[in-house]
């Protein structure tokens, strides 16, 4: 599966303003591709293009957003239901709000699995409490019947993971997964994306730090004010960045610090 | 931030009728064609038209008049009792959140035990104790709503406490007293304000409501509550002068709460986030 | 939870006792004498020594604290004395008032719920719509509508006009229906008003963006998730009606001539009845106190994080 998006185009209604002016990637099973920027280059606004929750109000985008030929922005409310949460999933930016504090989780992983799977409430549950273990969370039983704020942000970012694993997600759009947490857990989601992408799933990870982008790896799209400035692999774009805003962005992530401290 | 509520239909409308209110209330005198109170036996339920352009009522005096000046008796009651319990509220609730824990819990309790009377009830109690009389209006309403007063204040200045420059205007070293009138008062009074507004128009129903039941005020008096009490024996014949004060009431409630709410509508404006 | 009920709990009985000694020390403030009124009936000149012979009778001798606690004790054993308005003994006529208002507050509770959530849901659901608006302005006018005003309105228009109903009470549920209607149409205004915010407040949540992400349907994102957590303040005002209510039913009692506990009790106060003043006053107040416990837990029991939030 690949999800392909040409010449998107985002404005706002009431200011008349472009956000995000004519950007184009790919992104395909198994592959990574970082999106990187300050606040405001207009990131977070493709994320949620991608995922279909721009306020139709406030802000209108043009372009073509296609999984495997089909064009986000044109297909109906239903069909686009049908693969969000299921073939294309979502993880947010902060784990601690990111779900219904009032559902206990196993409730709001089951009413997910059931938009998306014929199976049984008996097989759903197992294979809920399977992929809540192989996203790497001990008790899985209890965390199934746990609410929300009794789990750690580290713990609910798993959870949401295990939340894609379970929907068989082709594609992750990931927003800032690693901003809301410290530094033990990034890692640990990192580890938890990279896990993905061997699995033969698609990330697309949007992030302001450079470092996340050299952990990750994989290809690297700088985007400011709403267009793409550099892009390229992560490698490349390191050792050989051409614009001067990538060389200001990756002065100012944690990497130089680390690499001050190697030299 | 005023110009821009100027600009909105619904604050534009509730400030028109709060200032024809307002302005009924000052020169009833003057507009009035009829003494309010003047009984003319002789000339019941008249039909609109020449001295008397609403008609007369029961007892033959002059709708119109009445209508007047029973904006003096909404407004004389309901604002200065409204002015009394905005200073209650401000003090006590400021009081209450930097005083340290022990008053704030016994405030707390105290308004507890008040909030547990609903407010007619107990205005009703209390007009029952002091007697009729337009003060006694007035301070019923005191008693039965200054602990939701209180509530408030102490709500917003919980939240507004809690803020991150207040810890900053703490640490740079201002003392309580600086820190309640320089930044608390300032940041909680438009919010206050739109409680005030929305409070005044339950003050002004709860007011007339005294009025229907018979309490509060003597016999014959041209408020639109008792009005309303007065024409229900024309039920059947003259619904009409059941119409009037309603709709007086209604005007002046909905001045205040159309304003009220606009002003809130514009403090925290419905989408401020994606 | 426990502990929480615990401590909620215990301060009810606090306010309690706090609204029984105010209600009390209010009403016996009163500058009228009870002794005195009550000698007058028996004899139009009654003497100095009658009316003494009265207040030891009735026991107002006795230094305050003690009339209290006698009170408080009669509360509880239903033996309060007797009423200066009707000559019976108050827990008689509370036996003959209190179902009437009780029914009268039923009926309303149930009008609102009818009003409020399906009107509420349309107002999220279909924001900034045409209906949405209009819900807002007829919303506006119910609020600001005097609940005698609409009394006398919904009286002209289906009983005098239509002739559906009867100006004097009709009996049974057909008798209750305007005067409930009557009691519940403002606060039922209020109430959507404060639901409609509370949805679209909700609205703004991450967990809404995530549930949209996630393929969840915008009804089902509505009615599961976030209706619940909309719900705490909507119930919580909602059983503070509960406590309007009784009280606002003194007005349309009024206006209905229906006899429940609301013109009993302005009754009592005209009487200068101290003690039955201050019991019905209890009863009213009491009712309010156990209705807000039971928000509170309640929405407790809905929204479990707000257990934790209450220990920070």
């Amino acid at each position: 599966m690949n999800l392909c998006v040409k010449d998107l185009c985002i404005t706002a209604n009431r200011e008349n303003k472009a956000l995000v002016r004519g950007i184009g990637f790919s992104v395909s099973q198994g592959e990574s591709l970082i999106l990187l920027g300050q606040s405001g280059s207009g990131k977070t606004l493709t994320c949620r293009a991608v995922m279909g929750l721009l306020e139709p109000r406030r802000f209108s985008a043009r372009g073509e957003i296609l999984l495997d030929g089909r064009n986000l922005l044109t297909l109906s409310l239903r069909e686009r239901q049908k693969i969000y949460g299921g073939e294309l999933a979502f993880i947010p930016q902060n784990p601690m709000t990111a779900l219904d504090p009032s559902m206990r989780i196993g409730a709001q992983m089951d009413e997910t699995l059931a938009l998306h799977s014929p199976l049984s409430k008996a097989e759903r549950r197992k294979k809920i409490l399977e992929s809540l273990s192989e996203a790497g969370l001990p008790d899985a039983a209890g965390i199934y019947g746990a609410y929300p704020y009794m789990l750690s942000g580290g713990m609910l970012q798993r959870v949401l993971i295990a939340m894609t694993m379970m929907g068989d997600a082709k594609i992750v759009i990931a927003d800032e997964p690693t901003t809301a947490l410290d530094v033990v857990h990034r890692n640990e989601t990192i580890h938890s994306f990279l896990q993905l992408r061997q699995n033969g799933v698609g990330i697309m990870m949007v992030t302001h730090d450079f470092s996340v982008a050299v952990q990750l790896g994989g290809h690297v799209m700088i985007m400011k004010d709403g267009i793409i400035v550099e892009h390229g692999s992560v490698h490349e774009v390191l050792t050989n960045p051409r614009a001067p805003y990538t060389r200001a962005l990756i002065a100012a992530s944690s990497l130089s610090h680390t690499r001050t401290g190697e030299v | 931030m005023c110009k821009k509520l100027l600009k909105d239909p619904q604050a534009l409308v509730g400030l028109v009728l709060i200032v024809l209110v307002l302005g009924v209330a000052l020169l009833a005198p003057v507009l009035a064609p009829n003494d309010p109170k003047l009984i003319d036996t002789t000339g019941k339920y008249l039909p609109p038209g020449g001295r008397y352009p609403l008609g007369t009522d029961q007892l033959g005096r002059c709708v119109l008049s009445r209508l007047l000046y029973g904006a003096r008796y909404s407004i004389v009651i309901s604002i200065p009792t409204l002015l009394a319990l905005s200073v209650i509220g401000l003090l006590v609730g400021t009081v209450s959140v930097c005083a340290g824990k022990k008053v704030d819990f016994t405030l707390n309790m105290v308004c507890d035990v008040f909030i547990a009377f609903p407010a007619l009830i107990i205005a009703i109690a209390v007009i029952g104790v002091l007697g009729k009389g337009i003060e006694n209006i007035a301070i019923s309403v005191l008693i039965a709503t200054w602990a939701w007063f209180v509530r408030v204040v102490r709500s917003y200045a919980l939240t507004e406490m809690g803020r991150d420059y207040i810890l900053a205007a703490r640490i740079s070293g201002c003392n309580t007293m600086k820190i309640v009138f320089q930044h608390l008062l300032p940041n909680i009074i438009p919010q206050f304000l739109v409680y005030v507004s929305t409070s005044m128009a339950s003050a002004i129903i709860m007011v007339s409501s005294f009025a229907f039941l018979g309490l509060g005020l003597p016999a014959g008096t041209p408020e639109w509550g008792a009005m309303l009490n007065d024409a229900r024996t024309g039920l059947y014949s003259h619904p009409e002068l059941l119409l009037y004060p309603g709709l007086c009431i209604l005007l002046t409630s909905a001045g205040f709460n159309l304003f009220g709410e606009a002003l809130r509508d514009h403090l925290t404006p419905e989408e401020t986030s994606l | 939870m426990k502990r929480y009920m615990a401590k909620r709990l215990v301060s009810a009985v606090v306010v309690l006792l706090g609204v029984s000694i105010l209600s009390f020390v209010l009403v016996a403030l009163s500058g009228k004498d009870p002794a005195e009124i009550m000698a007058r009936r028996g004899t139009l000149n009654a003497t100095a020594e009658q009316v003494e012979m009265v207040r030891s009778e009735m026991g107002l001798d006795q230094p305050f604290p003690v009339r209290y606690l006698q009170w408080l004790k009669g509360l509880f054993t239903g033996n309060m004395g007797e009423a200066f308005y009707t000559h019976k003994p108050i827990a008689q006529d509370l036996k003959q008032y209190l179902p009437v208002s009780m029914h009268l507050v039923a009926l309303s509770l149930l009008w609102i719920i009818l009003l409020c959530v399906p009107i509420s849901l349309i107002c999220a659901r279909w924001r900034n719509t045409a209906a949405d608006h209009v819900i807002r302005w007829i919303s506006m006018v119910g609020i600001c509508m005097p609940t005698f005003w609409l009394g006398f309105l919904l009286l002209l228009g289906f009983a005098v006009h239509l002739g559906w109903f009867h100006v004097l009470p009709d009996p049974g549920i057909k008798g209750y229906l305007l005067p409930s209607f009557t009691l519940a149409l403002p606060c039922a205004c209020g109430l959507i008003r404060l639901m409609r915010s509370a949805l679209l407040a909700e609205s703004g949540a991450d967990y809404v963006q995530y549930a949209k992400a996630r393929g969840l349907s915008a009804s089902r994102i509505l009615m599961r998730h976030m209706l619940r957590n909309a719900m705490p303040p909507v119930f919580t005002l909602f059983c503070q009606y509960l406590g309007y209510l009784v009280a606002g039913s003194v007005v349309v009692e009024s206006v209905f001539s229906v006899s429940g506990l609301g013109t009993y009790l302005v009754n009592c106060v005209t009487a200068a009845d101290a003690t039955a003043t201050a019991t019905c006053i209890v009863i009213i107040a009491g009712i309010f106190v156990a209705a807000n416990l039971v928000a509170d837990v309640v929405n407790r029991l809905l929204c479990p994080w707000m257990v934790r939030e209450d220990h920070v």
